[in-house]
Order: C-alpha cells, then structure tokens, then sequence
C-alpha cells in the first residue's frame, strides 16, 4: 500500500442512463489524464472521486482507507475544480480565493500571500480585483484551479481545466501541472490529448460509461504500432491523439 | 515538560493517541514494521538494507499523505473561522441594511404599523427568511460543488449562515425590543412581549431552511414568506376580534411554533450535513 487514491468497483447510473459502469482502479502519484467524449462517464468518475456526488455503489479508498464515511480527512488533502462552478456574480478574484482559502482552513495570517501565489501560477498575477460577473470563460477556469490549489493538495482533481483557455495558457498550464504531478497525484479529465501525451504518466479512455483502455501513453502507442500504423516515438502528442481517436472508432 | 497529548479519531472512528500532527503514533509505527517485516528475503545485506530503506521512505510518503493538513499553513477549522467566511458570503452592506430596516422600523413603525401589527412582527420575519434565502443560495448553483469538496463539515457550514442571518436577526430584535414604544399595549406583557415576533421568526426561517434544499432559494423564500404573512393574518383577526383566542391558547399556538421552527431547524442542518458527507445524490 501506498500514497494512492483507489476505485473500488465505483460506478453510477442515473435516471436518464449511463454514469458509470463498475470501475475498479487506483491512482498512484504523478499526472493521470482521463479522456473520452461527451457523456463518457469522465465526470461522474471525477465527481465521486472528489466526494462531491454519492456512488451509486462501490468506494473511494485514500491510502488505503474508505473516505465514503467520512470524507473530511480526505478533502483535508483534496484540491477539486469542477466541470460546472458558479462564484457570486459579485464578488472578485480575491473576495473568491479568501473565501475557499477559509473553507479549506488556512490561516488567516498566509491567505494573502497563498492567494497572490495561485493567481501568479495561474497566469492570474496581480488579477485579484477581477471581476467575476466580467471575466472571461478562460479566466474563471484558471480562477477556478487557483482556488484547487489553494491549499497545496496532495490529490488534485480537475475535470476540463482547459475548457476554453487560448492555446497559449493552456500549454503554461499543462506545464504548470505537469511540475505539480512530480510530487503530488493529479487527476485531470479532458477532450483532447493535444500537449498532454509528454507529461501524462497514464491515461484512462472512457466510452459511454466503460473504461476502453488503461495505460501509459507509450503502451498506448506501442498497441498502436502493434497494428500496422507507422512506428510512434513515445510520448508523441499527435500519435496519441490518434491512437485515442482510433480507440474510440472501435468502441 | 511533557508535551500536550490530543485525542483524536482516526478514519474508522477509533480514537488513538495524537502526536499533535494528526498521526496516531500506534498506527503508524505498526504500519512501518509490517512494511519491514515484508522485506526480509534472499540477497545480500546491503539489497537488504536498500530494501529496508525503500520501504522506510515508502512508509514516509504514506504518513504524510495520512496526514490531514499536509499544508502547514492549514490550522483546521472553528465555527468561529466559518462565521467569518459566511459573512462575506452574506455581504456587510447587506448586514448593515438589515439592521438599518430594523432600526427604522422600531422609531417609526409604531406611527403607521401598529394598527396591523408590531413593528418587530412586520420586519424581523421576513429578514430572517430573506436572509436563509440569501446565505443558501449557493445550493442553487455550482458554487455548492465547489464547497462540498472543502473540509469543513457541513453543519459547521449550516449553523454559521444561521448564525449570521437568522442568529443576528434575533439578537438584534431583542436588543430593541425595549425600545419598541407601544409594544406592551398591543400584545401586552409576559411571553406574549417575545412570543410575537419569535415564534413567526423560527417557523418560517425554518421551513425556508427545509425548503430550499429540495426546491431551490427562490421557492424557499415564498414558502417563509407566506408563512409569516399567515401569522400577520392571524394577528390582525386577533386585533380586530374576528377571531377569539384566550392567553393560554395564545401562547400554547406560539410555544407550538417556535418547537416546530426549531424542529425544522434541527433537521435542515442534520440534512445539509448528511448530503454534504456523503455527496449529492443526483
């Protein structure tokens, strides 16, 4: 056993159909990118994985430990951003970062400085009068990992932090994450691979509800050459774009 | 000097000794030896050794993953924290209208108020349903998410809104209750002096609690509001003799509401705690 944050045959079904099938995996440190198209199950997986929704059964285990009972030792060590987040329209950027920072339980005394510390590794510096009812899409997103990390987590979870971000940001931001994952387990979901393949240590594929494919980027890659595609260098960005799209074309 | 010693639980409930750090020293040392014992094996002392000392760090990485603030700069939470928070939560302008209503409504509600009603019966309910309305309405939204990730408990959360919208709300209203000029004649004195303005207060705080967990800030608000409006009613047959209600049935009816407001009290807070431990069910 070990630092690992583990699915124990977690799955959810919804009213309307699909969630998640029965998943049984564990997470160990460094960068996991779980990827899939719409309705893939990548949200509902994170979603109770971060404690926020109820599994339809299963558990989440923290080092070994159910947090299904009590979820407050774990989330003393979870830092989550959500597909969906609100903030009050009227709030700014630091109005916003204090008040998580409360939320998680820093003190009083360091809140200031952690809150220009996230702002800066976000691409935020100096933002905190922000206006959130004003901000951009992209800048409520990076805001939204700011507030993830304000705690410095031990388990990071964020499902789509690239959603509309300019190119330019999220490829700061992959890096920036990819820094972070060296020594903390980090779990992000998004729709493409684009400039994720070099830093992620592994990668989950879900399809409607079940997971298609569990490995390393240049496993992936190696099942790819496997079949007759030209060889790939590991951890190339375009081929492992491919090799997801191909995986998705036979499920 | 020995140093402090803590009780605490650990995440199955047992409680251990603390060494300060939230690491229940018994635990830990056994889970280091059994990582020991496992190493034991063929090869020579010094793959032994390396295996040994892999393990050591192993165990080293767990603890500090075990531990529940790895963030030294994480100093936990107290009510006291969470009142704080739900302030700017609530807004300190928002805060100092309330009050100013309430001030204004003591000097001069009595002139134009006091044929319908008290002036704490006509403004303190509806502020404090308002202000349940207000402080909850994260529930509406994805800032719920957001905040169900966090480590404080859920009632902590709960009781602090309450603190600071329907707990200021009291105190304040007692504060000026002996300023309520023309107070006495109308609901003469004794219990009938707090029961007035109290029991509406809690029962339809209360009910907007319970109510807007499930239909969302907007309806809760209504239902509160049509529920004190229901005590205005009340108040004003009363006053006008339309309907007869003797002093001990009087107040039976406002004891009645005021168990039934903290009633509904009781079980949003045991209800916004359980959904928030366990995450949403939809």
């Amino acid at each position: 056993m070990s630092a690992e944050l583990s699915a124990m045959a977690l799955a959810r079904t919804y009213a309307r159909g699909r969630g998640l099938q029965p998943l049984s995996t564990t997470f160990g440190m460094g960068l996991t990118v779980i990827a899939g198209p719409n309705g893939a199950g990548k949200t509902t997986l994170l979603r109770m994985l971060a404690t926020t929704l109820h599994p339809g059964s299963g558990e989440v285990h923290w080092c070994g430990q159910s947090v299904t009972r009590d979820p407050i030792p774990y989330r003393r060590v979870l830092g989550y951003l959500p597909q969906a987040f609100a903030v009050y329209r009227s709030w700014r950027a630091a109005d916003f970062l204090t008040y998580m920072a409360r939320l998680k339980g820093l003190s009083p005394e360091v809140i200031p400085s952690r809150v220009a510390a996230v702002l800066r590794s976000t691409g935020l510096e100096g933002r905190q009068s922000l206006a959130i009812g004003t901000a951009a899409h992209g800048e409520l997103r990076r805001l939204g990992v700011a507030q993830a990390l304000l705690a410095q987590p031990r388990v990071l979870i964020l499902d789509e932090p690239f959603a509309g971000l300019a190119p330019e940001d999220r490829t700061s931001l992959i890096a920036m994450l990819a820094t972070y994952a060296r020594s903390n387990l980090v779990l992000l979901s998004s729709h493409l691979l684009d400039g994720l393949g070099s830093h992620a240590a592994r990668l989950l594929i879900l399809h409607e509800g079940r997971c298609l494919v569990d490995a390393s980027p240049p496993d992936l890659l190696d099942d790819l050459g496997g079949h007759g595609a030209e060889p790939a260098p590991p951890n190339d960005d375009r081929m492992l774009e491919i090799a997801y799209r191909r995986v998705l074309d036979q499920a | 000097m020995r140093p402090r010693e803590h009780n605490s639980r650990d995440l199955h409930g047992q409680t251990v000794l603390d060494d300060g750090l939230g690491l229940p020293q018994e635990s830990r040392l056994a889970r280091t030896m059994q990582r020991l014992a496992g190493v034991e094996g063929p090869g020579s002392e010094p793959d032994r050794l390396a295996r040994m000392l892999a393990a050591v760090r192993q165990a080293q990485d767990v603890e500090a993953a075990r531990s529940p603030a790895p963030d030294s700069s994480v100093t936990g939470h107290s009510l006291w924290l969470a009142v704080q928070a739900q302030v700017k939560v609530v807004r300190l302008p928002l805060i100092g209208a309330a009050v100013l209503i309430l001030l204004l409504g003591i000097v001069v509600g009595p002139l134009w108020l006091e044929p319908i009603c008290t002036p704490l019966l006509a403004l303190a309910p509806p502020i404090a349903v308002l202000g349940v309305g207000y402080a909850f309405r994260s529930l509406d939204g994805g800032m719920n998410e957001l905040e169900r990730a966090c480590p404080v408990r859920p009632f902590e959360l709960a009781l602090s809104r309450l603190i600071v919208v329907v707990g200021c709300d009291i105190l304040l209203s007692l504060v000026l209750l002996p300023f309520n000029t023309g107070y006495a004649l109308l609901v003469g004195a004794g219990p009938g002096l707090l029961l007035d303005w109290l029991a509406p207060l809690l029962l339809a705080s209360g009910v907007s609690l319970l109510a807007i967990q499930r239909f969302g800030s907007v309806l809760a608000v209504e239902v509160g509001m049509m529920i004190w409006l229901g005590f205005i009613a009340l108040h004003v047959l009363v006053q006008r003799q339309v309907v007869t209600i003797d002093e001990t049935t009087g107040i039976a009816v406002w004891l009645c509401s005021i168990l039934a407001g903290l009633a509904c009290f009781a079980a949003g807070v045991a209800w916004f705690n359980r959904s928030g431990l366990q995450g949403a069910r939809a």
